[in-house]
């Protein structure tokens, strides 16, 4: 890398003010918006599809009866969580990550190092305007599901910012491991494991609460369950109000130690970094 | 027929090269793939350390589809999914001009051009997990492994066509790439046993969108719970299926219009 890409300000630190942030939000708005059905198709196929698999499983289980219980959940339990898990599934992740690997493997990295902005707050800000929409959405269906159903919007509320913690982390650990392509010629296989791990102990596949306990310490060691199966909890209100303040305690914890973890992987790795024809 | 077979050959050999030149990448896949199993075996753990059968399927017969799904998927990732993913690209950005001047079928050219060695590691493993929960599960090995071969490539056929069918409206699409990923979102209902669904989406996953003839309807045709009706219902949806595809594949191509030329 040349010394001059090697001081320009950190990929993790920008330059201060809110401008160039509005300003990216507000692009990746625009993004979104100019292309409307691929990004309704996308919100059906990611959460429709998944959504309408677990009710299936759930409704195949106990057969439909509402006394039955599977794992010491109630069909009507089972059905609350798998319709109220679908308002934080969409907020969760996205392939950001993905793009941060394409633009080291392609050397169009080169174009940001040079900038004044760092390229991950940059991507993130990007990608925050699609999810901001997406959020804004799911707010919705949820502040409407609050006439119906048991769901309050203090609680809602509250769910929706953990989620946005969860989002923050999702992309902080996707970003420790896209430095990965810094050594490897390709880090798609890394950030696809991840994925894989992350759907099945985030709680969008099934409430994590019926993971025998003897698996459990799993999921409870990751922050993964902040991303769904916790916001979940706290719109259902099976959560109260200090548990959510303790997990987003938590969540905070887990941000600041990604940070530190993404500035250090990213200090070492960004020195083998070669933007040929970039 | 001679020129195809030089063809896939020298594909295969020019794929396996930078598989070998990229060996970390090609590593890094064939663990990521065996997450991938080890993730879909550890989901039906769980469900099933909490009930003893759904619908008729127990745990032991849901392992032995996941067997016979993940061998013939593995199949698929390897020789076409590759090619599949990128196909968007090259009718967006014009490279398919290239493949229109050969002198063989510009379909092969584009479906077989890009193999993935590293799943080949899942065609093992998915075997053994047949092998391993068959006799369970009431399959009686033998002769049958005859038909588990014949199983598997109809799982590789059905994949095929429903991938492609996803892939073509790229002609008609400016970004054909959603629909593409839709055709990943609405997999997930290939990777359960039918019997898990309501009858209207297991009249669905046998017809219009046949994700059945990939796990599920060979699990039930080599445990014995099918009839010869299921064979004949492949071939006619499977058959309909090709048809479809080629008149649209026929009509796309006198629609395309090259980007670089």
């Amino acid at each position: 890398m040349t010394d001059q890409a090697l001081k320009s300000p950190s990929p993790i630190r920008s330059s201060p003010g809110l401008n160039w942030r509005i300003a990216t939000i507000r692009n990746g708005i625009k993004e979104a918006l100019a292309y409307r059905g691929e990004f309704l198709l996308d919100i059906f196929g990611s959460a429709i599809v998944p959504v309408g698999i677990q009710l299936m499983l759930w409704t195949a289980i106990l057969r439909g009866d509402p006394n039955a219980s599977f794992a010491g959940m109630s069909y009507g339990e089972l059905m609350a969580y798998t319709w109220t898990s679908l308002l934080f599934s969409q907020i969760r992740g996205g392939d950001l990550d993905f793009s941060i690997i394409e633009m080291i493997r392609t050397g169009t990295l080169n174009n940001y190092l040079l900038r004044p902005v760092g390229v991950l707050e940059f991507v993130y800000f990007k990608g925050l305007g699609e999810k901001l929409l997406t959020l804004l959405f799911c707010f919705s269906l949820g502040a409407i599901a609050t006439l119906f159903t048991s769901l309050s919007l203090p609680n809602l509320l509250m769910a929706m910012m953990l989620a946005l913690l969860g989002n923050v982390i999702a992309y902080l650990f996707g970003c420790i491991l896209a430095t990965v392509a810094f050594y490897w010629e390709n880090a798609f296989a890394a950030l696809m494991v991840k994925n894989m791990v992350v759907a099945l102990f985030c709680g969008e596949l099934i409430p994590l609460t019926i993971v025998p306990e003897k698996y459990s310490l799993i999921w409870k060691c990751t922050p993964f369950y902040l991303y769904v199966f916790g916001p979940t909890q706290v719109a259902l209100g099976k959560w109260d109000s200090s548990i959510w303040l303790r997990e987003m305690g938590l969540g905070v914890l887990w941000t600041i130690a990604f940070l530190i973890l993404l500035h250090l992987a990213w200090k070492k790795s960004i020195h083998r970094y070669q933007g040929i024809g970039g | 027929m001679r020129a195809y077979w030089d063809v896939f050959k020298t594909s295969l050999k020019n794929n396996l090269v930078r598989e070998f030149i990229y060996r970390t990448n090609t590593i890094a896949l064939t663990l990521a793939d065996l997450v991938w199993v080890f993730i879909e075996l550890a989901f039906f753990e769980v469900i099933y350390s909490n009930t003893q059968i759904i619908n008729g399927w127990n745990r032991e017969q849901v392992f032995f589809f996941l067997g016979i799904f993940i061998a013939s998927d593995s199949l698929f990732t390897t020789f076409f999914q590759r090619s599949f993913w990128t196909f968007p690209f090259m009718v967006n950005q014009g490279d398919l001009d290239v493949l229109l001047t050969k002198p063989i079928s510009p379909l092969f050219l584009a479906t077989f051009r890009d193999i993935n060695f590293s799943q080949i590691l899942n065609l093992i493993l998915g075997l053994f997990i047949l092998q391993h929960y068959g006799p369970s599960a009431g399959f009686t090995g033998g002769w049958n492994w005859l038909l588990v071969g014949f199983w598997v490539l109809i799982g590789l056929l059905t994949q095929y066509l429903i991938r492609f069918f996803f892939v073509i409206w790229v002609f008609w699409l400016e970004r054909g790439i959603t629909v593409s990923r839709l055709y990943y979102q609405l997999y997930a209902l290939a990777n359960k046993p039918q019997g898990l669904y309501p009858k209207f989406i297991q009249y669905l996953l046998k017809t219009a969108l046949p994700f059945a003839f990939m796990g599920s309807v060979p699990a039930e045709a080599l445990m014995g719970k099918s009839t010869s009706w299921s064979y004949l219902l492949v071939f006619l949806i499977l058959g309909v299926y090709a048809l479809t595809l080629r008149s649209l594949w026929r009509a796309g191509l006198r629609r395309y219009q090259s980007a670089s030329s």
